[in-house]
């Protein structure tokens, strides 16, 4: 059913509050305006129904439209926190194989419990275990009807569930297959619970939405399976806001896509700064500075930013660490990302190589200058070969995914989706190291109505290749001998598709993959001063002022 | 501000300003002031519509009972659990009966009563269950009361199943940062480390000074049920373990610390207006609130009871808990930013986003400060004062 125009939708978010209004355009449903609020009252405590009321109230102001035009029909929230689940089971590779048929979900997954097979020890960890992590979600998983002493365990794991919380018992889910479900079930009567196999992710979400229900994040995860269904490519989400990060890979082809999400909610740019800060250390963000930075004011920066979230970077300095807490928040989440089968003795996988990635959160979405956004997404991602970058510019990707749930994939127009998700342009990163200064890959980017241009990009550099949004060029690629775009090391490639353009144009990093910042920190500086320079990344950093960098510069701030 | 239902029912063009010029709770105010008090799930209230109460006084209770401990019978009696009903025939006490730490639960003789084993209570509470199936019991502790207090003396003025509203007369203080639950007594002011006040037992007390660890410790040590640190140094933070109390890590709330803390302001020195309010007011009743529970709502903030006798603090205005517009003219303090714990005023505001030197859009205020300093200051980072 085809929603009611205009349309607005709410995301409540920790630190900020949006509102959309979509509507009909020459016959298309598009984004018209975008209102934002502090969801945070001046006492720092949410006012999520003001901060609500405050963006529809801005929205509708800029669209020139009266409250009486239009009503809410979605509301999202990314706020509290991401629902934690936690996995029981009675062997550890049925819990692996819980986590993995949990993993496309937006959960924050907690350490799994592997039931001891004393009945007593059992109920004790499943009664410690709730206690410690509050779950919202306890996920009872197994394989076949159990047997032996799995059997006395996951009764007293049940047992305990029913007798022994002293408070509300989670959502509970029944995961396995058939003969285990059948077996768990009646065990489970007078407990509210909810029955999925392993391998459905469908019923899986189903079993799960009453904690996904409205949320922010799990708009985010059917948002990148529409995206990498519609194109039929492998899609990397990295969406960081003030108080989660979530990262969703959708792989695969069309009817096979799997998809995997990791969902932080400790390493949040604002509100997890001192999390980051200690998971990362100090020298991992400092090293992404390219000016001098005591550890002392970096601690109290991590501070600043968990006490005052909505707080926004003033100088270039500030901005700077702001994107280097991002880069390494985003490096530890997707540290977190599993692809490992769930049979014992796999060890789990990084990310497959993508095709698309996409920034998403605020960060992100408010950076002053777009490429800003790209060098914080490859730094943190360090694709290879060649990989389409993407933006959420109005922060708009949970609509996007809730409308796709709601209405169906089709439900999102081509149009709807690119107002949401800005074309950054592709980056073209060749694998492989080499002599500082010695030519890693010349392009030749032939454009369709202009001459054309050839690039020679040495080891250690980044250059930026104009191509704007709408143009379309043809590209050949030499890289050099130690290095690869995907054919081969030395082997030449030469895309079959012409590319289009984007806000940025054509990325080519050659710096280097894995990416290595030299030493020492001089050396590091400096050459991260010429990357910043050599892409026009921060205006004060430019080596020649442009317009916007002259006009920028002279602002009184 | 309207609620959002209002705003969808309303058919009237909202006068909002398209800024983020949110209405502003002054970080200082005296006056009329009202507080509500959450009651837990499956609390009950202790106070009625009309009633008088104090700081600190009950208002509610709830009867919380944490998780059982779960004993295994079978195992600890060398009996086989599949065996349905086999462990139930040894114990010794009945499902719903009242233990304490020590008391047999179930005992087994074999070989014809010289072979002994018993088990006992690990913990005193109630037993909730025994298992047929597994063998183990479940010993739940007994529940313990905790009881809500009232935050701010006055009037209590609504009552329902979850929440107290009260009404009175105070001077209220916003925290950038606190832990702890509300507490409340009389409030002491210590200038300085070595003028603490002798008995300070039961007391909140507001320190002038930036507060050190031997400070801290001697308050504790000393009984205080607060402590405001009007000047803490954020440098201070960690070696005072305060930053994990102020900012937990994500999760379930952890431990209460010793004595609740309230931080006005991370600087060298109080803000100010407030040292000199709190000079006038000692020895008043006052409650400070720290975090609680999201459930018991509340911002940290510190009250202190107005009321007879109270001073005049003509400094402040009697705008009680009037919302103000940040405008022209209005004092406010900067909370972030480079200008952090600077008071100045507003001299204007900007019409639009405006670009920062960070390139980044904000809307702005012209902000001047003393000595003839003035600096455009993004608005998200002013805090309205009296």
């Amino acid at each position: 059913m085809s929603p009611e125009l205009p349309y607005l939708a709410v995301d409540a978010g920790s630190t900020f509050t949006k509102a959309f209004l979509l509507d009909e355009v020459e016959g298309e449903r598009r984004l018209v305006a975008v209102g934002r609020a502090s969801t945070l009252g001046d006492d720092g405590q949410p006012v999520p129904d003001q901060a609500a009321a405050r963006a529809v109230a801005q929205v509708l102001a800029i669209a020139g439209r009266s409250p009486s035009d239009a009503r809410v029909q979605s509301v999202q929230r990314s706020f509290p926190a991401a629902p934690r689940a936690l996995v029981v089971a009675a062997r550890e590779s049925t819990a692996r194989e819980a986590l993995a048929g949990l993993a496309h979900l937006p959960l924050l997954k907690l350490e799994p419990v592997v039931l001891a097979a004393s009945g007593g020890a059992s109920a004790e960890q499943v009664l410690a275990a709730v206690e410690a992590q509050a779950p919202d979600a306890l996920v009872i998983a197994g394989n076949g009807i159990p047997s032996g002493a799995d059997v006395r365990a996951l009764r007293a794991a049940i047992e305990a569930l029913r007798h022994g919380v002293g408070g509300p018992v989670p959502h509970v889910v029944a995961l396995g297959d058939g003969a285990f479900t059948g077996w768990v079930s009646p065990l489970l009567e007078g407990i509210r619970h909810e029955i999925a196999p392993f391998d459905d992710a469908e019923l899986v979400n189903q079993a799960l939405a009453p904690l996904l229900a409205g949320s922010s994040c799990d708009g985010v995860r059917v948002a990148t399976e529409m995206v990498a269904e519609r194109y039929d490519v492998d899609v990397l989400t990295l969406d960081l806001g003030a108080a989660h990060a979530l990262a969703v890979v959708a792989s695969g082809t069309t009817g096979r896509r799997r998809v995997v999400s990791v969902n932080r909610d400790d390493l949040g740019l604002r509100r997890g700064r001192p999390s980051i800060l200690e998971a990362a250390g100090a020298e991992s963000i400092l090293r992404w500075m390219p000016v001098d930075v005591e550890v002392e004011a970096l601690r109290g920066d991590a501070r600043r930013g968990a006490s005052a979230p909505a707080s926004v970077p003033e100088t270039p300095e500030e901005l700077l660490l702001d994107h280097a807490f991002a880069r390494e928040a985003l490096r530890l989440l997707i540290a977190g990302l599993h692809f490992g089968s769930s049979t014992a003795g796999e060890a789990g996988k990084g990310p497959p190589p993508i095709d698309l990635l996409i920034g998403s959160g605020g960060v992100l979405a408010s950076a002053p200058r777009l490429i800003q956004a790209a060098l914080i997404l490859l730094d943190a991602v360090q694709p290879e070969a060649l990989t389409q970058l993407a933006l959420d510019r109005a922060t708009a990707l949970p609509l996007l995914g809730h409308l796709g749930a709601t209405l169906g994939h089709q439900g999102v127009g081509a149009a709807l989706e690119r107002d949401g998700l800005l074309n950054l342009g592709l980056c073209i990163a060749p694998a492989g190291a080499g002599r500082e200064g010695e030519t890693a890959i010349r392009v030749e980017v032939a454009y369709a109505t202009r001459s054309p241009v050839t690039v020679e990009v040495p080891f250690g550099a980044i250059e930026v290749i104009p191509l704007a949004s709408g143009e379309r060029a043809a590209l050949k690629l030499w890289p050099s001998r130690d290095f690869d775009v995907g054919l081969g090391r030395g082997n030449a490639a030469t895309p079959r598709a012409e590319v289009e353009g984007g806000a940025v144009g054509i990325i080519v990093d050659a710096r280097g993959r894995p990416l290595s910042l030299p030493e020492p920190h001089e050396k590091r500086q400096a050459k991260l001063l010429q990357w910043l320079q050599s892409t026009s990344a921060y205006a004060p950093l430019s080596f020649v002022q442009s317009e916007a960098g002259a006009a920028g510069a002279g602002a009184e701030g | 501000m309207p609620t959002l239902a209002a705003t969808l029912d309303s058919t009237e063009a909202l006068d909002v300003p398209r800024t983020e010029y949110a209405r502003r709770r002054p970080f200082m105010a005296r006056g009329a002031m009202r507080r509500v008090r959450r009651i837990p799930h499956g609390g009950e209230a202790l106070v009625r519509g009309g009633d008088v109460v104090e700081s600190g006084a009950p208002v509610a209770r709830v009867f919380r009972t944490g998780r059982a401990t779960a004993i295994d019978l079978a195992r600890a009696l060398g009996l086989s659990a599949e065996r349905d009903g086999e462990v139930a025939r040894h114990v010794t006490r009945v499902v719903g009966d009242e233990v304490v730490e020590g008391d047999m639960l179930a005992e087994r003789r074999a070989l014809g009563g010289f072979q002994r084993r018993s088990v006992r209570a690990p913990l005193t509470g109630r037993l909730v269950h025994v298992s047929d199936q597994t063998g183990v019991a479940y010993i739940a502790p007994l529940p313990v009361e905790g009881v809500v207090r009232a935050h701010l003396a006055g009037r209590v003025t609504e009552v329902t199943d979850t929440a107290v509203t009260i009404e009175g007369s105070a001077f209220s203080a916003l925290g950038r940062a606190g832990a702890g639950p509300a507490v409340s007594g009389p409030l002491m002011i210590a200038d300085g480390p070595d003028q603490l006040p002798s008995e300070i037992g039961g007391a909140v007390v507001a320190c002038g000074f930036a507060i050190d660890e031997e400070t801290v410790r001697r308050l504790v040590e000393g009984g205080v049920v607060a402590v405001v640190a009007t000047s803490v140094e954020e440098d201070a933070l960690e070696r005072l373990g305060w930053a994990d109390a102020f900012w937990p890590r994500a999760g379930p709330m952890g431990a209460a610390p010793p004595a609740t803390l309230l931080a006005p302001a991370f600087a060298p020195a109080p803000p100010t207006g407030l040292w000199e309010a709190l000079r006038s007011l000692a020895g008043r009743p006052s409650s400070v609130l720290g975090c609680e529970e999201s459930a018991n709502g509340g911002v940290p903030e510190l009250l202190v009871a107005l009321g007879e006798n109270a001073p005049s603090l003509y400094a402040l205005p009697q705008s009680g808990e009037a919302l103000v517009n940040l405008a022209p003219g209005s004092r406010v303090r900067v909370i972030a930013g480079r200008a952090n714990g600077l008071v100045g005023e507003v001299v204007a505001l900007s019409p639009g986003p405006y670009r920062l030197r960070s390139e980044i859009g904000a809307e702005v205020a012209d902000v001047a400060f003393p000595y003839g300093v003035r600096l455009r200051v993004p608005v998200l980072h002013l805090q309205a004062m009296p």
